[in-house]
């Protein structure tokens, strides 16, 4: 496989799993009780451990689709409030999504890998020390991460601890990869040595 | 004031001749009062060998290694043991405690091996234990807990008797996630009350605990990671 191709899928348009989880996180939030725009706006924020801040414009139009699709409806108004409750069809589709597993199918598409790929094929760019410079920097990271872990309360903080566990593991795979990769690259060049000795 | 740790230019070399092997190149690293410092790096960059010079389990073959302010390598062997027993506990990924003892036995033999009364040395074993939330386990042998348990058994040991300094070799490589970060918060807890610790592990999630990351590559210190001041963590900031 050629490397522009390897770039090429990475590049390859991204699921649109952002829209996805603002959606079924508004119908979780309407299988408990009917709710308004705002109310579901920041309860969606505090469930996701203040990770995800999504703007009021987009509640509501995340809203008036799952209406069309049957999935939502709009409770009679007083005309000041537009309460929504979910509908038969909107628990039937959640929990089909509960039910499902998460796959994600196209490759990472990130700067880093990119840029390591990249640096690999350059031949002339010192890649162990780019890799050691992104090792330093995912481990600085961690080292906040862990900070700001040490000191939550492990009974009142469960949803910020699950999401800082998420940032953790993502980050620890990612230097799990770097240090990978530059096992790979030294056992190479320890092959071209032999071969050219 | 003298810091608990020091190398100078510290090297340990092995053979000679054109057989030698440079376990570790003259390294010069200071650790603080209170630093819970992790050594990263691939196997056999010279992790456990910087921590066996601290230990004084190895001899420096170059430049000098001082544990609170005294020169490691001219250590007589009595006066090593008592370094052992008083100054610097060690945890180690495994074989760490002696079956046919309790965990309590476990944490007293180094006060008693110092002269301690037994009552003494047995008090001050119960105390250590209650610290890593073992109190309740103290009468059983290490056969009857868990991986984890253990590990907390090893550390409470390591750290009896007052002793300031604990090194750990993969003391979380046989442990699962969780009862790995158990052991990486009573480290924590040992340099946030002003004790000391040097951690080898090859897992970056548990390295994290640190205030120092140093990374050794080839016998040599490459690099090393402390998280600026200013480094937020945005989870929150948005709400």
């Amino acid at each position: 496989m050629t490397l522009a191709y390897s770039v090429c899928i990475l590049l390859q348009s991204p699921f649109e799993e952002d829209t996805l989880s603002v959606k079924f996180g508004l119908l979780a939030l309407l299988a408990d009780a009917p709710a308004h725009g705002y109310e579901l706006k920041t309860a969606f924020e505090r469930r996701t451990g203040g990770s995800w801040a999504i703007n009021i414009g987009q509640v509501y139009t995340t809203l008036q689709r799952l209406e069309r699709d049957g999935l939502v409806t709009e409770l009679p108004s007083d005309g000041e409030r537009h309460d929504y409750r979910i509908t038969s069809a909107g628990t039937e589709a959640l929990g089909a999504w509960f039910s499902s597993p998460v796959v994600i199918e196209a490759p990472p598409r990130d700067e880093l890998t990119i840029k390591v790929l990249l640096a690999v094929a350059a031949g002339d760019v010192d890649v162990t020390e780019i890799l050691q410079r992104q090792r330093r920097a995912s481990i600085e990271q961690l080292q906040a991460y862990t900070r700001r872990k040490a000191q939550a309360d492990p009974d009142r903080d469960v949803a910020f601890l699950i999401l800082i566990d998420a940032l953790i593991f993502r980050t620890e795979a990612e230097i799990r990869w770097l240090d990978a990769s530059e096992a790979r690259i030294r056992s190479l060049s320890a092959r071209a040595g032999k071969a050219t000795s | 004031m003298t810091r608990p740790i020091e190398l100078e230019a510290a090297e340990r070399r092995f053979g000679s001749g054109h057989t030698q092997v440079v376990a570790l190149h003259p390294t010069t690293l200071g650790v603080e009062r209170g630093e819970l410092l992790a050594i990263m790096g691939p196997s056999g960059s010279g992790k456990t060998t910087l921590l066996s010079l601290v230990g004084g389990l190895d001899q420096a073959t170059g430049g000098r290694v001082l544990v609170e302010g005294k020169d490691v390598g001219r250590m007589s062997p009595s006066q090593l043991a008592l370094l052992r027993r008083r100054t610097v506990g060690y945890v180690f990924q495994d074989l760490n405690l002696l079956a046919g003892l309790t965990a309590r036995e476990n944490v007293s033999l180094p006060l008693e091996l110092d002269g301690a009364p037994l009552a003494a040395a047995q008090a001050q074993a119960a105390q250590a234990l209650e610290s890593v939330s073992l109190g309740h386990l103290a009468d059983r042998y290490p056969d009857d807990l868990s991986g984890g348990e253990q590990q907390r058994v090893a550390i409470a040991r390591a750290l009896v008797g007052g002793r300031g300094i604990v090194l750990a070799d993969e003391p979380t490589g046989a442990l699962d996630s969780m009862t790995g970060e158990s052991v990486m918060r009573l480290l924590r807890v040992h340099c946030d009350a002003g004790g000391t610790a040097v951690l080898v592990t090859h897992d970056a999630a548990h390295a994290a605990w640190a205030d120092r990351v140093v990374f050794l590559r080839d016998g040599r210190v490459v690099d090393e990671a402390r998280p600026a001041p200013t480094q937020e963590f945005s989870v929150g900031t948005t709400a």
